[in-house]
C-alpha cells in the first residue's frame, strides 16, 4: 500500500459524498415539485366543487335530523291535542251558545 | 508508513466520508419533509379562505331551508288539530239544534229576542228565518209578545243549522244570529284560545 493508493481512496470517498450530494438534490427537488403539486391542486376548481360536494353532504344529514325532529314534534303535537280535542270542542260550543258575545 | 497505517488511514476517510453523506441525505429528507408540510398547511390555509365562505352559505340554505320546513310541519300540525276542534264543534252544536238542548234553546230564545229588539224602533213588519224544527219554539216565543209586536212577525223555513236571521220585508236591514255564522265570527277569537288548550299556551301559528 502507499500514498498514492491512499489518494485514490481519498477521491474514491469524495466521490461518494458528491454522489449523496446530487440524491439530495433530487430529494428536495422532489419535494419542491410535491409542494408545487399541492398547492396548485388546491386551487382546481375541480377540487373546490368535490369539497363542497362533500360538505353539502354532511350538512344535507345534519338537515334531515333537524327535519325528523320537527316530524317528530309534529306528531307529538298531533297525540297530545288529540286528547284535549273534547276539551275544546266544548269551549267553542259553549261561546257560539253564549249569549253575551 | 506502515501498511496498516494506511489501511487505518483509508479506514478513517470512508468513515468521515459516509458519515457526511449520510447528514446530507438526512438533512436533505427533513428538508423535504418540511417543504411539503408547509405547503399543506399553505395550502389548507388557501383552500379554508376559497371555501369557507361557501360552505357558510350552504349551510345557512341547507339548514335554514329544514327549519322552515320543519317549522311548516309543526304548524300544519296545530292548525289541522284547530280545525278538528272546530269540526268537532259544528257537530255538537248540530246535535244541541236537533235536540232542542237546554243551552241551544236558550241561544235561541236570545237571538229571537235580539232581533225582536234591533227591530223595535221600526214600525213596519220583520221576516224571521229559521230551521223548520226551530219554528214552533219561535212561534212560543212570538205568543208572548204584545199583539202589536207579534202580528207583525212573520217566520219563515231557512236551511240553516241553527239561530235565526231577521231581516225587514225589503231586505235593507238584516240580522244574522245562525250558528254557521257565530262559529265563522267567533273563529279568529278563538283560535287563540283552542290553541291554548290543544298546546298548552302556544299559539297555533
Amino acid at each position: 500500500m502507499s500514498i498514492a493508493s491512499l489518494l485514490l481512496e481519498e477521491k474514491k470517498a469524495m466521490l461518494h459524498v458528491q454522489e449523496a450530494r446530487k440524491r439530495a438534490g433530487e430529494i428536495l427537488a422532489k419535494a419542491r415539485a410535491e409542494a408545487d403539486q399541492i398547492l396548485k391542486s388546491t386551487l382546481e376548481e375541480k377540487r373546490v366543487q368535490e369539497l363542497l360536494k362533500v360538505f353539502e353532504a354532511e350538512v344535507e344529514r345534519e338537515a334531515e335530523k333537524l327535519l325528523e325532529d320537527y316530524r317528530r314534534r309534529a306528531e307529538e303535537i298531533r297525540r297530545s291535542g288529540e286528547r284535549r280535542l273534547e276539551e275544546a270542542a266544548e269551549l267553542i260550543r259553549r261561546e257560539v251558545l253564549a249569549h253575551d258575545i | 508508513m506502515t501498511s496498516e497505517q494506511i489501511q487505518a488511514l483509508k479506514e478513517e476517510i470512508w468513515r468521515r466520508a459516509r458519515e457526511k453523506a449520510e447528514k446530507i441525505l438526512e438533512d436533505a429528507e427533513r428538508e423535504a419533509q418540511r417543504i411539503v408540510q408547509e405547503a399543506k398547511e399553505k395550502a389548507e390555509e388557501v383552500l379554508r379562505s376559497r371555501v369557507e365562505p361557501e360552505k357558510l352559505l350552504m349551510r345557512r340554505r341547507i339548514i335554514g331551508r329544514a327549519i322552515g320546513e320543519g317549522r311548516r310541519l309543526v304548524i300544519a300540525a296545530k292548525n289541522e288539530l284547530v280545525e278538528r276542534a272546530f269540526e268537532k264543534a259544528l257537530e255538537k252544536l248540530k246535535r244541541d239544534a236537533q235536540a232542542k238542548s237546554e243551552d241551544y234553546r236558550r241561544f235561541l230564545l236570545k237571538a229571537f229576542e235580539k232581533a225582536v229588539s234591533f227591530y223595535s224602533n221600526t214600525d213596519g213588519d220583520l221576516i224571521i228565518y229559521a230551521n223548520e224544527s226551530d219554528i214552533n219554539l219561535l212561534r212560543e216565543a212570538i205568543g208572548k209578545l204584545p199583539e202589536n209586536r207579534s202580528n207583525r212577525i212573520r217566520l219563515e223555513r231557512a236551511d240553516i243549522l241553527g239561530g235565526i236571521i231577521a231581516s225587514d220585508p225589503d231586505g235593507r236591514r238584516v240580522y244574522y244570529n245562525t250558528i254557521e255564522g257565530r262559529i265563522e265570527a267567533l273563529r279568529p277569537i278563538l283560535r287563540e284560545k283552542v290553541a291554548s288548550i290543544l298546546f298548552g299556551g302556544g299559539g297555533s301559528r
